[in-house]
């Protein structure tokens, strides 16, 4: 039962007729008896939002930043025409762009009620109810009625250091077209054995494949594969600070999608991670093929947890899944001392077998209150911001010391320097 | 509620009657109880115990059997609780008993005095001047069994009656007076006349009256007399009520047409509100991300630092941060957060040589002590800066505090 705004307006102009004709509690009585008999009379005769058999379809992911649109499929089963509104109800950050819409829905009809979303934070976005008012002929009154019409889209990290991604790609042919002069180096494997032209280098001339051959045989090199690649993400708490407008989290992803993406396709082995005291993704064995979506979809539900991560699990983690030699990437962030008690002590255990880097997103806040001048405040504010700065350098330093390679920047460009870190370490073969 | 259908099919969420019905017996059964043994009780307590001299109390200090007594001597008794149904039924030729005469304000004595009924206040102190002028009440011993001593036929047919606590004095000569029944020297039982020339008696206790001292000595007698002088009693028990002096609320003023017409708005205005008050469909909530920007703990020590006034540590810091800076520009060793004296010096000679500066004033600004006041360390950031973008080589000419030179 509801009542809408024509009620009242009809109430109210009984008041005119009260107080003109009837100015006593008979005639008040009788002009909302009144009132209140056609309301009663409109819900009797409004089509009933039960009978309402609802369904969706449409679509099931969005990249943040890009619309979805979700179909809602609506008949009427009911004798009676239902006419009123329809709400669409999805969470705010879901970014439902119109959610009311009006229906008339003869009995035994069926239509459609597209919902634009445009979401406005990434992870999974599930529909809430759709109600339905339906109001009596004479639009006083009328019967308000929902549905459980479940759907879920995931919204997918929006992946913006896409753009960084042929850049890197072509610095990767160009080190395997260092290879094509076939030069024995740092950083290669044997590939092949081909005959001989003139210009090779001599010293690559394989001489018990040439005795066997006839001809003038050469071996040829080419870059490494087939490396193992370990991404792990920390989603404990030091991810869940605001750097500019989004968690750290969402940098880090940012930079795994992209050094993700690109190991693939430089053919290794890449295997993605994210822990704080327990495995929050897990995605082994991406291939070049599908490895953005593999890895987009693992990533687009991870939120931070207000936890201390647990970095000796951690090392046990990631001990157990890469036992070859390795490349393991730990996106965080420096600027706490959980780094300094939980990371630096089992650094060791992993420097020991892997290669490590630590990628850090650095928050460009502190160079701004770093160069405040003008004023005492803005000094004494400059030199708190020096003072962390002082100690993430220290820190940076130490875990240099202590054989990892550390990469500290901001947000935006955290994901091509990682990048390009990777790529120099593949170049000189230290993977 | 019969739909089974899975998903995507809808479900309807929305209670049946049914639903509504299993959802609120127990509340209903609850309160149907609850009303039940609310009825039952008051029932239970309407028969016992209703008050001081209710003409129905058939305790101690109700009033039962004088009001059966005077209703078999053929006196018609009506019971009221305001003063103005007290003043509408009251006549000339009326007696009217008021239990609580103290409870009445001045106007409302005025209004029941001008009735011209006989008056009979049981136990009043405060208010005897307005009843009857030239009077007044005084405190005398409790009640007790005290002879008539007067002349009033009522008094003398009685006989011995329980009278006390309070006495009245003053002047009794106004009408035909009467003082009756002295105790402690003042009559216990008055009998004056009232402004308006009606007959007023002042009983200094309700205990003759009572159902626990009715049969006693001449109680009834004298209860009798007094109440059953004439074929009307009003029984007048006051309950406290506003007095009615104020002047009429502006609503009253108003013509009718006005005041239904308001009513009849407010109605509109109760239905609007419930027009406005539903929603469609609930509210979706959902777990919002951290608000808390990463550098608020740095935030958080420039105000310490601000707050506390340490300049010294703001200029070491400074001071750190700028050799730092310098040092990796110098190629000098610097990279450890507190450089000794030594590479300090090292590093000034080096920038000296650079900038052309005194390599003393340049030691003076990376070593020095710490400043006096705040303006000074503004002052010493500045020149921190003027060094820096002097020492730093041409061909970077990166602000000192822009980019951090770290390698990375």
């Amino acid at each position: 039962m509801v009542l809408t705004g024509r009620v009242a307006a009809l109430a109210a102009i009984g008041a005119v007729l009260v107080a003109a004709a009837a100015p006593s509690w008979a005639g008040i009585l009788g002009v909302t008896g009144v009132v209140l008999a056609l309301a009663l009379v409109d819900v009797l005769l409004a089509g009933s939002p039960r009978a309402l058999r609802l369904s969706r379809d449409g679509d099931h992911t969005a990249r943040l930043g890009t619309t979805a649109t979700v179909r809602l499929s609506v008949r009427n089963d009911g004798r009676r025409r239902v006419r009123g509104l329809l709400r669409d109800a999805w969470p705010p950050s879901a970014g439902a762009v119109a959610d009311r819409v009006a229906v008339d829905l003869p009995a035994g009809e069926r239509r459609l009620v597209e919902t634009e979303l445009r979401p406005t934070r990434r992870g999974d976005r599930t529909a809430d109810r759709v109600t339905v008012r339906s109001l009596g002929p004479l639009g006083l009154a009328g019967r308000q009625g929902s549905h459980a019409v479940p759907w879920t889209v995931r919204v997918l990290p929006p992946f913006q250091a896409r753009r960084h991604l042929p850049s890197r790609l072509a610095r990767l042919r160009e080190i395997d077209g260092r290879s094509a002069v076939r030069v024995r180096g740092q950083g290669t494997e044997f590939d092949s054995l081909r005959e001989y032209v003139r210009g090779d280098d001599v010293r690559s001339i394989d001489w018990r494949a040439t005795a066997r051959h006839g001809g003038v045989v050469v071996r040829t090199w080419r870059p490494e594969r087939d490396r193992h690649v370990l991404i792990v993400l920390d989603t404990g708490r030091t991810s869940a600070g605001r750097v500019g407008d989004e968690p750290r989290l969402d940098a880090a992803i940012d930079t795994a999608l992209l050094l993700g993406a690109l190991a693939a396709r430089a053919g290794d082995r890449v295997d993605l991670l994210a822990y704080d005291r327990q495995v929050r993704a897990d995605v082994p064995r991406l291939d070049a093929t599908d490895v953005l979506r593999r890895m987009v979809g693992a990533l687009a539900v991870l939120e931070p947890e207000l936890l201390e991560t647990d970095y000796r699990q951690l090392t046990a983690e990631i001990l157990s899944r890469a036992g070859q030699h390795a490349l393991v990437v730990i996106v965080t962030g420096l600027d706490s001392s959980a780094v300094e008690l939980g990371l630096l002590p089992v650094l060791g255990r992993l420097t020991r077998r892997h290669t490590v880097m630590i990628a850090s997103v650095a928050d460009p806040r502190l160079a701004e209150l770093a160069a405040g001048r003008g004023d005492s405040d803005a000094v004494y504010a400059a030199a708190a911001a020096e003072h962390d700065r002082l100690a993430r350098a220290q820190l940076a330093e130490l875990l240099g010391r202590r054989g990892a390679h550390v990469v500290d920047q901001p947000p935006a460009d955290l994901p091509p320097a990682v990048a390009d870190a990777y790529l120099e370490l593949k170049a000189t073969g230290r993977l | 509620m019969s739909t089974t259908t899975a998903p995507p099919e809808s479900r309807p969420l929305d209670p049946t009657g049914a639903d509504h019905w299993r959802r609120w017996r127990r509340p209903l059964t609850v309160v149907a109880f609850l009303l039940v043994t609310a009825v039952v009780l008051g029932i239970v307590q309407s028969q016992a115990g209703r008050g001081y001299l209710d003409p129905e109390g058939v305790d101690n200090p109700g009033a039962r059997a004088l009001a059966t007594l005077l209703a078999e001597q053929g006196v018609d008794i009506t019971s009221v609780r305001s003063n103005a149904d007290a003043v509408a039924a009251a006549g000339p030729d009326d007696t009217v008993l008021v239990t609580v005469p103290d409870l009445l304000g001045p106007q409302q004595i005025d209004r029941l005095v001008d009735t011209g009924a006989r008056l009979v206040l049981v136990a009043p102190e405060l208010r005897v001047p307005d009843y009857a002028p030239g009077l007044s009440a005084a405190l005398v011993d409790a009640p007790d069994a005290v002879q008539p001593d007067c002349g009033l036929p009522v008094a003398e047919r009685a006989g011995t009656a329980r009278l006390g606590g309070l006495g009245f004095s003053g002047d009794l000569s106004r009408s035909e007076g009467a003082a009756c029944y002295p105790v402690d020297g003042e009559p216990a039982l008055a009998v004056s006349s009232t402004e308006s020339g009606g007959q007023v008696v002042l009983l200094g206790t309700a205990e003759p009256l009572t159902n626990e001292y009715l049969d006693d000595d001449g109680n009834a007698a004298l209860a009798l007399g007094l109440l059953g002088e004439t074929r009307r009693l009003i029984w007048y028990r006051p309950i406290p009520e506003q007095g009615t002096d104020a002047p009429a609320a502006f609503t009253d003023e108003l013509p009718g047409w006005v005041r239904a017409g308001a009513w009849q708005l407010a109605i509109a205005v109760a239905l609007a509100a419930v027009w406005r008050a539903r929603r469609l469909g609930r509210l979706v909530t959902e777990p919002l991300p951290v608000v808390v920007r990463a550098s608020e703990t740095t935030e958080g020590r420039a105000r310490l630092y601000r707050r506390g006034r340490s300049r010294e540590h703001a200029a070491g810091l400074l001071r750190a941060a700028a050799i730092r800076r310098l040092a990796a520009s110098a190629r000098l060793p610097g990279e450890t957060g507190e450089p000794g004296a030594d590479a300090v010096s090292a590093l000034a000679a080096t920038l000296a040589a650079r900038t052309g500066r005194p390599a003393a004033d340049i030691a003076a600004l990376l070593t020095g002590p710490p400043p006096a006041d705040d303006a000074a360390l503004v002052r010493l950031a500045d020149d921190l800066d003027d060094l820096e973008n002097a020492g730093v080589p041409r061909d970077t000419g990166a602000s000192p505090t822009g980019k951090d030179p770290r390698p990375s």
